[in-house]
């Protein structure tokens, strides 16, 4: 199987990441800040020490302010709904994925008023763009970082910028560049991004970075395993957004899977491959690429009078794995000018290797007549 | 000597933060007949270091809600707030 779908999870793992779910399960077990016997004490340190290798990776200075989630969309939904009341205005782009557009409109349907900065056809957000909607009722601005559909990175210190001296909150959706590109996090309000994409952790986990000073309402409420005896949430991180247990397997897997970010210089590898098929993609003649060259690892084609469904139906039977369609961001498509059609994404990983993308594009050459 | 904090993403900050610097200390779940919040915890250490681990925490913007000297006699624990 050639697994090209790792903008929506990355495949396989380490083999580090696999053990440390197992061991988890196997020799730990306990739930982390509910008891003080050894595995549970045991539990909330490696909470921790997942929390100081996220900071390592993206630059956060204080590791405490990461929550874990289940996803990057829980994450940013806690950011989202815990920021904005009915009256305040909040910015998103026509890049953003249904994770932000579908909790924006559940935000106009309260009472939010929601603006769109829209992007240039190659899915490039200008931060102009967004500076020139904010006013004193915007509230939060949220931009993904690098396009789901088409790879494009938006500059978010830009934007960061423009928030701050704007006196509004940003909120990045890290999901398609966190482990694939170099980030620094250190000057940015609040980031959100999934475990099991670039960070190489499992499906159900995610986090959300608030820097100190901003205080989002959370969105779960529950017990924490600290204040018991108020019924309030606890103010303090990360409690205050851990309602109920944690997927304590998932995050000791995710500490292993970043550590292996950390350790293998991934970034150099995914642009190198990303790069190699990109080129070969823009190489085959009636194959349309949009987007830019410099990118995280979604690469959508078009493949004119073929129907990219079909055309991932063929390819699956060569036992290519891509994703066809919408990708979750209709406004996206709307963007670079492909809702019609939809897109056929290849999306590379660490593991992948040129000849996978060889064997790939030469049974895509085959299916469309090439 | 119990420093109590407010959760045990506090307690493991600081007891990282001591061990780094050679301190020993153990996490540990907060008596409960010393916490009024519930479900607290503390870092346990020898008392020579009680000045030392005020300092680590006021580093790191921990709370350290109390410190309690502990005596064993006869199994029994008493605690005595400093």
């Amino acid at each position: 199987m050639i697994y090209l779908d790792n903008a929506a999870t990355t495949f396989p793992k380490p083999n580090e990441v696999t053990d440390a779910l197992t061991a988890y399960m196997t020799s730990c077990g306990a739930s982390p800040g509910r008891g003080g016997y050894d595995s549970s004490i045991r539990s909330a340190e490696m909470l921790f020490e997942c929390q100081e290798e996220i900071a390592r990776l993206l630059s956060i200075p204080s590791p405490e302010r990461i929550v874990f989630t289940k996803n990057a969309t829980e994450a940013l939904n806690a950011a989202i709904f815990g920021t904005v009341d009915a009256g305040d205005e909040i910015i998103i782009s026509s890049m953003e994925h249904n994770a932000v557009m579908r909790a924006a409109h559940e935000c106009s349907r309260r009472g939010v008023y929601v603006k769109i900065a829209h992007g240039s056809p190659t899915g490039k957000i200008a931060p102009e763009s967004i500076k020139n909607l904010i006013t004193d009722k915007t509230k939060l601005i949220c931009l993904i970082h690098s396009s789901n559909v088409c790879g494009t990175i938006n500059d978010i210190y830009s934007v960061q910028k423009i928030a701050t001296e704007s006196n509004t909150l940003a909120l990045f959706d890290l999901s398609q560049s966190a482990g694939i590109i170099p980030i620094d996090a250190s000057g940015l309000d609040m980031v959100a991004f999934s475990g099991h994409k670039g960070l190489m952790g499992p499906m159900g986990t995610g986090c959300l970075y608030i820097r100190e000073g901003i205080d989002p309402s959370p969105l779960l409420f529950g017990g924490t395993g600290s204040y018991s005896e108020s019924a309030r949430m606890p103010l303090i991180y990360p409690d205050r957004f851990h309602a109920g247990t944690v997927n304590a397997p998932g995050i000791a897997a995710l500490c292993e899977g970043v550590r292996f970010v950390l350790r293998e210089g991934v970034f150099e590898k995914e642009k190198e491959i990303t790069s190699y098929m990109y080129d070969a993609l823009s190489d085959i003649s009636g194959v349309t690429v949009p987007g830019e060259r410099e990118r995280t690892n979604a690469i959508s084609v078009i493949c004119p009078h073929h129907d990219c469904v079909h055309i991932a139906e063929e390819l699956n039977i060569s036992q290519v794995c891509v994703r066809a369609g919408l990708h979750c961001a209709p406004m996206a498509h709307r963007t670079i000018g492909t809702i019609q059609s939809g897109t056929i994404r290849f999306s590379a990983g660490f593991f992948t290797e040129k000849p996978d993308v060889d064997f790939a594009l030469s049974a895509l050459k085959k299916i469309i007549g090439k | 000597m119990l420093a109590t904090v407010a959760s045990v993403s506090s307690a493991n900050r600081l007891r990282l933060a001591l061990l780094k610097q050679d301190v020993p200390s153990r996490v540990i779940q907060t008596p409960s007949s010393l916490t009024k919040e519930g479900c607290g915890y503390s870092i346990r250490f020898p008392d020579e270091y009680k000045p030392f681990v005020k300092k680590t925490a006021a580093s790191l913007n921990i709370n350290i809600r109390s410190f309690f000297r502990e005596e064993t006699n006869n199994s029994q624990t008493t605690y005595f707030k400093e």
